[in-house]
């Protein structure tokens, strides 16, 4: 027998490697077996992880995301009149919906002040940057440069300029992982407009999430709006996530409002605390978006 | 005191390209499904380490290495240093040979170790979240990852060779 108990011989060592071999395994073992059971005691070591890996990718990224950039730039440049063109369309566009906004806007505030109205929750918005990406066959995740200390909170909802895109999973102190709606983990109730019928958005790792369970099965039509619907709390109502795309093999599938591929910067919401408004409230809402009161009366016994 | 140096050069040098590896496949390029899946650079320094420095490149050292991958990929924690640890021990007689043999060898011995850690990550992933994951995004980051591996490989023998070069005589 090769192996002595106190000897240095060969076999000793190769006991030992085996020994840690397996000792690793069984680790590794435990390791997934937490992991697969999302058990919170890894949460230290994920934000540990997040907090380590952010900033240096996005110090290694900084350059790719450079060269990536101009090479964008330098197609758009290929395709400036057209872009031009467009351009000028869709201001002309958008400035007549601002003149429809600000009017509605107004009539809105003047219609909730007759009332004594609880307004939904109003949110704060933080911008933070994209600076890592799962890039992996299994998990459609981000991880973002906004963390605990910018006032992130797990779950909250992650959007690109207009559609949600996504939520926060795992928090660091400076960082975030964003869990993209599609994602095979991820399940969201939703709402489909118009027809008010509610459904569950679940991604499968593909392009185009499936929406199953609705509320009334059969009149769901290309084209209609998909929403976020509030239940389960985590989602706000009303955030926009794609349109209903097609139907194959009978299943429904939606294409998402937000380009993934362009995802640079994203806007994280952050909800505030409700306001009530009195009958005879003054309703002030400032050009920055901000709800306010005010009491005539106080004043005049002022 | 040499021998003390050297060690500890190569156990810093094959840990800092291992990481920086890893850190190099989570930058974002191209975010969602509709991007190309990027080639999982850690798991190609993981052999490449495997083959030139099997001492330093040990059991210990692939279980951390897998571990952060799992994590900073943001991948089920577990799930890629297992699939890592069972592929090492599932082919740990191939790699004694390939070590001698030409790059085209050692290339499809990458293949194969490549092969193994996907299946069973597939399997394990799948397992946890109860369904079975899409095959076809599988495939194309194990294919990638294999096109990439002699580009890496060519890389990582010129850094072998950072601190080999011998003095010129002044």
């Amino acid at each position: 027998m090769a192996y002595q108990i106190l000897g240095n011989g060969i076999g000793f060592w190769r006991l030992i490697g085996r020994g840690v071999g397996v000792a690793a395994l069984l680790a590794a073992v435990a390791i997934y077996i937490l992991g697969a059971t999302s058990d919170p005691r890894l949460q230290t070591l994920r934000e540990l992880a997040l907090d380590v890996s952010a900033p240096v990718t996005g110090f290694f990224g900084a350059p790719l995301r450079m060269i990536r950039r101009a090479a964008g730039n330098a197609e758009e440049f290929l395709d400036m009149a057209a872009y031009n063109r467009q351009l000028r369309e869709d201001i002309v566009g958008l400035s007549r919906w601002r003149e429809v906004a600000l009017r509605l806007e107004a009539e809105n505030a003047q219609l909730r002040a007759l009332n004594k109205v609880t307004l939904a929750p109003r949110f704060d918005y933080i911008t933070a940057q994209v600076v890592g990406n799962s890039g992996g066959a299994f998990t459609q995740s981000i991880t973002i440069n906004a963390g605990r200390a910018q006032g992130v909170r797990p779950g909250t909802v992650v959007m690109d300029g207009t559609a949600a895109i996504g939520r926060v999973v795992a928090l660091g102190e400076n960082a975030a992982r964003v869990v993209l709606v599609t994602d095979a983990s991820s399940r969201i109730p939703v709402s489909l407009k118009p027809g008010d019928i509610r459904a569950l958005l679940i991604g499968d790792n593909t392009a185009r999430p499936k929406l199953q369970f609705f509320s009334k099965p059969g009149q769901v039509t290309k084209g209609q709006r998909v929403l976020t619907s509030n239940h389960g709390g985590i989602f706000p109502k009303g955030l926009p996530l794609g349109t209903v795309d097609a139907l194959v093999d009978n299943v429904v599938r939606v294409a998402p409002s937000a380009d993934f591929q362009q995802l640079e910067f994203v806007r994280l919401v952050i909800e505030r605390v409700d306001l009530t408004i009195d009958s005879d409230a003054i309703l002030i809402v400032r050009a920055d978006g901000r709800v306010e009161q005010e009491k005539p009366d106080q004043e005049t016994e002022e | 005191m040499k021998a003390f140096w050297t060690t500890t050069w190569t156990a810093a040098l094959v840990l800092a390209t291992s990481f920086l590896a890893i850190i190099l496949s989570h930058i974002a390029l191209g975010v969602g499904p509709d991007s190309t899946p990027w080639p999982r650079l850690g798991t190609i320094v993981v052999f490449f380490w495997m083959l030139h420095r099997p001492g330093t490149m040990n059991v210990p050292v692939i279980f951390l290495l897998g571990l952060a991958q799992d994590l900073i990929l943001g991948d089920i924690p577990g799930a890629g240093v297992l699939a890592l640890i069972i592929a090492v021990i599932v082919l740990d007689r191939m790699l004694p040979p390939l070590r001698t043999m030409p790059l085209v060898w050692r290339w499809l011995g990458f293949g194969a170790f490549i092969s193994v850690i996907f299946a069973i990550e597939w399997i394990l992933t799948s397992a946890a979240r109860l369904a079975f994951q899409p095959l076809d995004l599988v495939l194309l980051q194990g294919c990638t990852t294999i096109v990439v591996y002699p580009v890496i490989s060519v890389a990582l023998r010129q850094v072998l060779r950072i601190g080999r070069t011998p003095r010129r005589a002044l």
